[in-house]
């Protein structure tokens, strides 16, 4: 690799997209998503609501803007310098294919670092201007806080461990939710003893009952050693939708923190049905301030960004501009689209059927539903390694996550990307009459 | 013009060579180059005729290994077109200066200078000397994209030698300039020649082509229909031009009544005189040196 050979188009790409005013529409359009949505979307009013709006929307478009500009310049890079044939001139130097791909990829991945860096800065801005003064609303520090889940350890209940490992709907686990009778209670722990004593803790459950209507459902937390609570809390809430309990700090003993669900609904017998799954009960713990959190996300970000600019480029390389851009295009759909993808790969249908009995299965059916799951394969880690929805629920972004995005964005995607377009590319003829 | 003896060694050889554009399907669509056979020699200024469509610019992009050859042999400096090495002694420029808008003169020689493998103060001192060569020292710092035709020519002129190569590949050279540009161009080409770099010339200016190539080879769809050197294929048979100065009109007219009688047919008889080209170069470059521009 001869690197003087390197920097020049490295150099080349930055110098394109700053004095083509690509970077600065770009900021000016990151900059009007940033501050204009949270001014257009109607929040609470709380400060938890505006924080919320500008993490969950804002933030996301800034990110999706991100995307769509990456691939249209790594489109526009190779494709438009290939059409117009300025290209031309710089592969009859001594300079290898894959050294022009590489410096064009890296031109645009340094392109994004610096974007994403004024992004971060931009929102944590935001959530500065936004957060009252530090410690005084405690539903703001918890979202800010880049807070650890803990799922509960199930054999003081005598119960089956469900499995963590089980998809969405948690088919394969043993155990998806369990029953409890009037009068009868359920105690579970939190192996928590890592954390400090007197942190504010946070829990999560989702709670139904036998009920036919959607009446409230009332139920009994008791927290401490069993037999010797600290702190019972009643509660009230919507059913079969995540409720939230403050833990208090005396919840915390050195063998973890000891729940006691007791179902009190004697007078008016109900039987209350408490989610065990992945998205059933968990403890929410506070490990990390948001500078940090949102830094680790938008290093997760800028994986995924690492990636779009590798598929722009070899598109680019291959294809004419128009067919490029639609390609790439297709495959921000496809990426936006993970959730749908995963749901219809995981329960086999494309959507919910309006009557009870089982859809027929056709072979077409069958030949689309593989194409979904291998659509799955890849599109699944994309959705799973995003990082908007932990930073807009206070959770931590951990380092593992960061480091799987590095890996599977960084390095594995963009490798298969970068190794096709090259294969391709130094195939390629440059310059046939009319086609270029 | 210089004549080269005939084992000095080929700096591009193609034997044979068949290029076959084919359509989505694989059915062949244009027959651009057929069986097309040259070879030239190290020093040599060779031009590359031909209407439009005939292969010239199909066959330069074989030599740049932007294009594969469908069959036949095709040698640069011995080695294959494709191999980056190749590259690192040949300079192209293309008929038209695709270049970066964006960048400024001075920047534009760096990139490719950069791409040509120099670096540092070698870098540098190449890139004033092709800027001083051309004539775009007052220019250095404007962007290419507000350039004229002409000079963003000599841009596109100056990268193609920007790496000192041993070949060029020059498509249309004088393409867009005026007659004081077009004489630079050639006197440059011919300085290159004299300097022992080969050149090989497309274009249409065929009166250019004269002035300047050694050997030419006419294509018409994509076959090489005459080769040889430019003196061997202009030379008519027995038929001579005389030049002559200091004659009055009647001795004119007795030596014209005598060749007749020689002959045994008309003579033809007209004023010599200068070029337009000539003419124009000369107007100019008085005026220019009676009224130099601020």
């Amino acid at each position: 690799m001869n690197l003087p050979r390197l920097i020049a188009i490295v150099g080349l790409t930055l110098r394109d997209a700053v004095r083509s005013r690509v970077v600065i529409s770009l900021l000016a359009a990151l900059l009007l998503v940033l501050v204009g949505l949270p001014l257009l979307v109607q929040s609470d009013g709380t400060p938890v609501g505006r924080l919320k709006i500008i993490l969950e929307y804002a933030l996301a478009a800034a990110i999706g803007l991100l995307s769509v500009a990456t691939l249209w310049a790594g489109c526009a890079t190779m494709a438009a310098e290939l059409q117009d044939r300025r290209l031309f001139v710089v592969l009859a130097k001594p300079v290898r294919r894959w050294e022009i791909w590489v410096g064009k990829w890296l031109g645009i991945v340094l392109l994004d670092a610096a974007v994403l860096a004024v992004t971060g800065l931009v929102v944590a801005a935001l959530v500065a201007a936004v957060r009252p003064t530090a410690g005084s609303d405690p539903q703001v520090e918890a979202l800010l806080a880049g807070r650890d889940s803990y799922r509960p350890d199930w054999s003081a209940s005598g119960l089956a461990r469900p499995d963590p490992t089980a998809g969405g709907d948690n088919d394969k686990s043993p155990m998806k939710s369990v029953a409890l009778l009037p009068g009868h209670s359920l105690d579970f722990t939190f192996p928590v003893s890592a954390i400090a004593p007197a942190s504010p803790m946070e829990l999560r459950a989702r709670i139904g009952s036998s009920r036919p209507n959607r009446a409230p459902v009332e139920s009994v937390w008791e927290f401490g050693p069993p037999g010797k609570p600290t702190s019972v809390i009643s509660s009230t809430n919507a059913p079969g939708l995540s409720m939230t309990l403050a833990v208090p700090a005396t919840a915390w003993s050195p063998t973890g923190v000891h729940v006691r669900l007791i179902n009190q609904n004697e007078r008016d017998p109900t039987t209350l049905v408490l989610a065990t799954g992945p998205a059933g009960v968990e403890l929410l713990v506070p490990r990390d301030g948001f500078a940090v959190n949102l830094t680790r996300g938008l290093l997760v970000v800028f994986a995924r960004l690492a990636f779009l600019a590798a598929l722009g480029v070899t598109a680019g390389c291959l294809l004419s501009l128009p067919v490029a851009v639609f390609v790439a295009a297709f495959v921000l759909v496809l990426i936006a689209s993970a959730g749908y993808v995963q749901s219809v790969a995981v329960s086999g249908m494309y959507f919910i059927p309006m009557e009870s009995d089982a859809p027929e299965v056709g072979w077409l059916d069958r030949v689309v539903l593989l194409l979904f799951k291998l659509m799955n394969t890849v599109t699944q880690p994309l959705n799973r390694l995003a990082p908007v929805p932990l930073l807009a629920d206070g959770r931590r972004v951990a380092w593992t996550v960061v480091a799987q995005a590095a890996v599977l964005f960084g390095f594995a995607y963009s490798s298969v990307a970068a190794l096709f377009g090259l294969w391709r590319f130094t195939r390629r003829e440059v310059g046939r009459a009319g086609t270029d | 013009m210089t004549t080269l003896p005939n084992d000095t060694p080929a700096v591009i050889e193609a034997r044979g060579l068949h290029k076959v554009f084919r359509d989505f399907w694989g059915r062949p669509k244009v027959r651009a180059v057929q069986d097309l056979t040259l070879e030239v020699r190290s020093g040599e200024i060779f031009g590359l005729l031909g209407p439009n469509g005939s292969g010239k610019s199909t066959t330069i992009k074989m030599l740049l290994g932007l294009l594969y050859p469908t069959s036949g042999e095709l040698r640069v400096m011995g080695r294959s077109p494709r191999d980056a090495v190749t590259r690192e002694h040949l300079g192209f420029m293309p008929e038209e200066s695709y270049l970066y808008k964006y960048l400024t003169a001075q920047e534009t020689l760096e990139f490719y200078a950069a791409l040509g493998g120099l670096s540092g103060p070698a870098r540098r001192k190449r890139v004033d000397e092709m800027i001083e060569l051309m004539g775009l020292s007052g220019a250095r710092h404007r962007r290419v994209g507000e350039f004229s035709k002409g000079m963003a020519r000599r841009v596109g002129f100056a990268q193609a030698l920007i790496h000192d190569p041993d070949l060029l590949l020059l498509d249309e050279p004088t393409s867009g300039l005026d007659p004081i540009g077009c004489r630079q161009v050639k006197d440059l080409i011919l300085d290159l020649a004299r300097r022992g770099k080969t050149i090989l010339v497309c274009s249409h200016h065929l009166a250019d082509m004269q002035d300047v190539c050694d050997r030419v080879a006419i294509l018409l769809d994509g076959r090489v229909c005459a080769q040889g050197s430019v003196k061997d294929l202009v030379r008519q048979p027995d038929t001579w031009r005389v030049t002559l100065e200091g004659v009055d009109a009647a001795l004119r007219d007795r030596l014209v009544t005598y060749l007749q009688e020689q002959c045994g047919r008309p003579v033809a008889v007209e004023p010599a005189g200068r070029s337009l080209e000539a003419l124009f170069v000369d107007v100019v470059t008085r005026q220019r040196a009676a009224n130099p521009p601020p």
